[in-house]
């Protein structure tokens, strides 16, 4: 009757009901292992192995680049997460497993306990013969085996409580009525352990007949022979307690024993493996979660190394190159280059500086030529003017003299003056639209077409009309000149003259009172074929000036961007500062460019002055001429010569004088350093008297020499200071009223001209 | 007929003396063809030891620059002897080169021959 109970062994596997969860977990830690391994390769190799993973990184595209880190971070934290789970899973596991090991335990301990208890109370049955031992040995069995609940406390010293207090005071049948087996079987336990139990079932039948032997033989009952007790007799309590203390029962209990601590050794054992593959597992969740915490800080590091040198790096790089490029230096270049965007932008940049270099190079090229152009522009419009002045010294009756400034820029200035035959002297100034080779070749064609028809044509108006339809025939650049014409008759004074579009002209009465020429005779030239120009006739009077410009001098601008003005111009005419042609054109330039200051000139300024001297037909002329060799001792022929000229003449002794003094200077200058050999030379002395104009010239054959070039002595130092020298030119220039050097192919003349002022005086 | 015209081409320099100056009175034209003749008697009164010399030009006609360096060496050999040179009444014309010159204001000129001896 020593059964362990019913309930049929169900042997169970030890719990594998995670296996997927524990699958993916090896591949995990794999996978930790294979990186951290990975990483220690890295490090170990060093710095050629990082550089070789970063350099195959690096020709990515920095997109896929952070793309990357991003997925890794992204997986590596996913692992991380899987790491935390599969912990928290494993350490219930753990628990559980302590748990299962520490309730088996138990169960094992209980049933040995049992084993132990029937004993007892079989013994305290037989030696007292009280009942309720009896009792106490049936509740253990039906408790064991799920027929009687199982109490509160039943582990540990239940039953000795109950021996010695009788019945188990405030023992509550709480627990349900399950048999130990059927505990074992919940707690899963393995086939091999209810096999030892069967064993030990198996081995608890001699204990059971002996005890069985023993409880008959206290009622007085015994085995009949054929194993059933129903032969009656006198109870016997001896036999039972030899029964029961006898040695075959001492062999049968620890025979039973046997199979039971082998049962609680196994149970043991099991659990404690269960408990030894949670422990590790929890263990290699610990290393693999430090595994993954590494690999996400690497992850990070090598991110921001990324970021560091792969684009802020050569961000600032192209931003330095871009920096020192607005500040000009095209020659700058940012030098980043790779297949990733920065690299792109880098090769796009530097190739954009390039063509930005090239242009301005073609600019500079297309600036330069221009200016070269605009240069030749200016060459041809210099040589067309005359420069040399006086340009007929020989003629009394009139002094012209002119001036053209030109501009850097614009331009198309011109002025021009010719005889047209004996008397008729033609002069003109013009203005012509735009600049450069065309306006200067523009130019050239306005001055020939003006020269030729002027030759046979003494009508201003006719001329122009004429040159109008030849420049406006074909004039496909739609060119076009402003022109004033004037043709003077020298004798008379009498002066025909057309304004085509041209600034209105002043004429300067002796004296300083100004006329303005108004009257417009038509467009400017080359406007419009088939216009026909008209002509005005004035009187020059002795002394009177016809002053010609153009718009440069009263549109000259100052640094305020001011209009130098025709007031200005008109205050300084009237003024006795533009007494004579070359006055009033010095003065004029010297006006004009005092105004504007710094300011750069934007147009040609060109300012032309006639003066009409007056009629000196040969009867009022008185000439002297004079020639003598290239000696010293000649100069006192000229002087006598020129002495009695003088007094002939009625010229005053003072101005004879001084022009004694100027034969005496520059006569020595000529003889002293006009020649370069040893010949004779002649010179030629002039002197011209028209009315009150004295004008003396010397001729020579030397060497090109141009005196009034010489400087000026300081002429304010101190007697100890005084260097002889330089002298003599500075005296003839302040002893005459002007003085003038032109140089002819084969010699120079010396102008020098005198006011005579013998009305006055 | 001027009075100067006569003189053309030659010049004449007369002597004489006033206490311990030497007064120097130039007949003429003081130009390239007669300053040599003028330097030479110049010289000769400085190197003599003569150190006040006036120059009196009422009789003078003109001087040009060949002229004038006469008159400079001179007056710089008696400024370096401690010596003076004066000049006196000069006309029109010689005023007028004398001035364009910027001699008037580095020699001493007075109008007459009593001013100039006055103080001297």
């Amino acid at each position: 009757m020593r059964a362990l109970g019913d309930a049929p062994i169900v042997p169970t596997p030890p719990a594998r009901g995670s296996a997927p969860v524990e699958q993916s977990f090896v591949a995990l830690v794999v996978a930790a292992i294979w990186c951290y391994h990975s990483f220690s390769g890295w490090v170990a190799f060093g710095a050629p192995a990082v550089k070789c993973a970063a350099s195959s990184i690096g020709s990515m595209k920095l997109r896929y680049q952070l793309g990357l880190f991003l997925t890794a971070t992204i997986v590596m934290s996913a692992v991380a997460v899987v790491i935390a789970i599969l912990h928290h899973r494993t350490h219930h596991r753990q628990v559980a497993a302590e748990q299962l090991r520490f309730n088996s335990i138990l169960l094992a301990d209980e049933l040995r306990q049992s084993s132990d208890d029937l004993t007892k109370f079989a013994r305290l049955f037989v030696q007292t013969g009280e009942k309720r031992f009896e009792d106490y040995f049936r509740q253990v069995l039906a408790i064991r085996n799920g027929e009687l609940p199982r109490p509160e406390g039943y582990e540990g010293i239940y039953w000795d409580r109950v021996v010695v207090e009788g019945v188990a005071k405030g023992s509550k049948n709480a627990g349900a009525a399950v048999s130990l087996r059927e505990r074992m079987a919940q707690l899963k336990f393995a086939e091999s352990e209810f096999a030892l139990l069967a064993e030990a079932q198996v081995r608890s039948d001699a204990l059971v007949n002996i005890e069985n032997r023993a409880f008959n033989a206290v009622r007085g009952l015994f085995d009949d022979g054929s194993g059933n007790f129903v032969r009656r007799g006198k109870p016997d309590p001896e036999l039972a307690q030899r029964l029961l203390y006898g040695d075959d029962y001492l062999r049968a209990k620890a025979f039973i024993m046997e199979p039971i601590r082998r049962f609680e050794e196994s149970v043991n054992a099991r659990t404690t493996a269960l408990l030894t593959v949670a422990r590790n597992e929890a263990a290699s969740l610990m290393w693999a979660s430090f595994v993954a915490t590494g690999s996400l800080l690497a992850l990070l590091v090598a991110l921001s190394a990324v970021i560091d040198r792969r684009v802020l790096l050569r961000a600032g790089t192209l931003a330095d190159a871009a920096g020192r490029i607005g500040e000009g230096r095209l020659d700058v270049r940012s030098g980043v280059r790779g297949n990733d965007e920065l690299g792109i932008l880098g090769a796009t940049f530097d190739d954009m500086v390039s063509r930005l270099e090239e242009n301005l190079n073609l600019v500079t090229a297309a600036k330069d030529r221009m200016e070269y152009e605009l240069g030749v522009g200016r060459g041809i419009q210099m040589s067309l003017v005359p420069l040399i002045f006086p340009p007929f010294p020989a003629r009394e009756e009139f002094s012209v003299y002119a001036t053209l400034e030109p501009a850097r820029e614009v331009g198309g200035d011109f002025y021009n003056f010719f005889f047209i035959d004996e008397n008729r002297f033609c002069v003109c100034v013009g203005d012509v639209s735009g600049k450069g080779v065309p306006a200067a070749l523009f130019m050239a064609v306005a001055m020939t077409l003006i020269k030729s028809r002027a030759t046979d044509d003494l009508s201003t108006a006719s001329i122009l009309t004429h040159m109008n339809d030849e420049v406006s025939a074909d004039n496909r650049e739609s060119m076009f000149v402003t022109l004033f014409i004037a043709i003077i008759d020298i004798r008379s004074g009498e002066v025909v003259f057309t304004n085509a579009g041209h600034n209105p002209p002043y004429v300067r009465r002796e004296g300083g009172a100004l006329q303005r020429l108004d009257t417009r005779h038509g467009p400017v030239i080359g406007a419009m074929e088939g216009m026909v120009y008209g002509e005005d006739r004035m009187n020059l009077r002795i002394g009177d000036m016809l002053f010609l410009y153009t718009d440069g001098v009263t549109e000259a601008m100052d640094a305020r961007d001011r209009l130098f003005s025709e007031e200005r111009l008109v205050a300084l005419l009237e003024s006795g500062d533009a007494a004579t042609a070359e006055a009033a054109v010095d003065a004029t330039v010297s006006a004009v460019k005092a105004f504007e200051g710094g300011a750069e000139q934007t147009d040609d300024i060109t300012v032309l002055a006639f003066q009409f001297h007056g009629v000196a037909g040969k009867a009022t002329q008185a000439r002297w001429r004079v020639v003598i060799k290239n000696r010293l001792s000649e100069i006192a022929a000229v002087t006598e010569g020129f002495e009695r000229f003088a007094d002939d003449q009625g010229i005053p002794a003072a101005v004879a004088m001084k022009f004694n003094i100027a034969f005496d200077e520059l006569l020595n200058n000529v003889i002293a350093y006009a020649y370069r050999d040893e010949d004779e030379h002649e010179i030629v002395i002039q002197a011209v008297l028209s009315r009150e104009r004295l004008t003396v010239t010397i001729f020579d054959d030397g060497v090109p020499f141009n005196p009034l070039s010489v400087k000026a002595p300081d002429t304010q130092s101190p007697l100890e200071d005084r260097e002889p020298g330089g002298l003599g030119v500075h005296l003839v220039r302040g002893l005459v009223d002007e003085l003038s050097y032109r140089r002819y192919i084969d010699g120079n003349a010396l102008t020098l001209v005198k006011l005579l002022d013998r009305e006055a005086a | 007929m001027n009075e100067w015209n006569k003189k053309v081409g030659r010049m004449r320099i007369t002597i004489k003396s006033a206490n311990d100056v030497k007064i120097l009175a130039f007949e003429g034209n003081l130009d390239t063809q007669t300053s040599p003749d003028a330097q030479a008697q110049l010289s000769q009164l400085i190197d003599g030891g003569e150190r006040k010399i006036l120059v009196n030009f009422a009789n003078l006609g003109y001087i040009s620059s060949a002229g004038l360096r006469v008159l400079l060496a001179a007056a710089k050999q008696l400024l370096a002897a401690e010596g003076e040179l004066r000049v006196c009444d000069l006309n029109d014309v010689v005023k007028e080169v004398f001035d364009i010159s910027g001699f008037s204001t580095i020699l001493k000129i007075f109008d007459n021959e009593i001013d100039a001896l006055d103080g001297f």
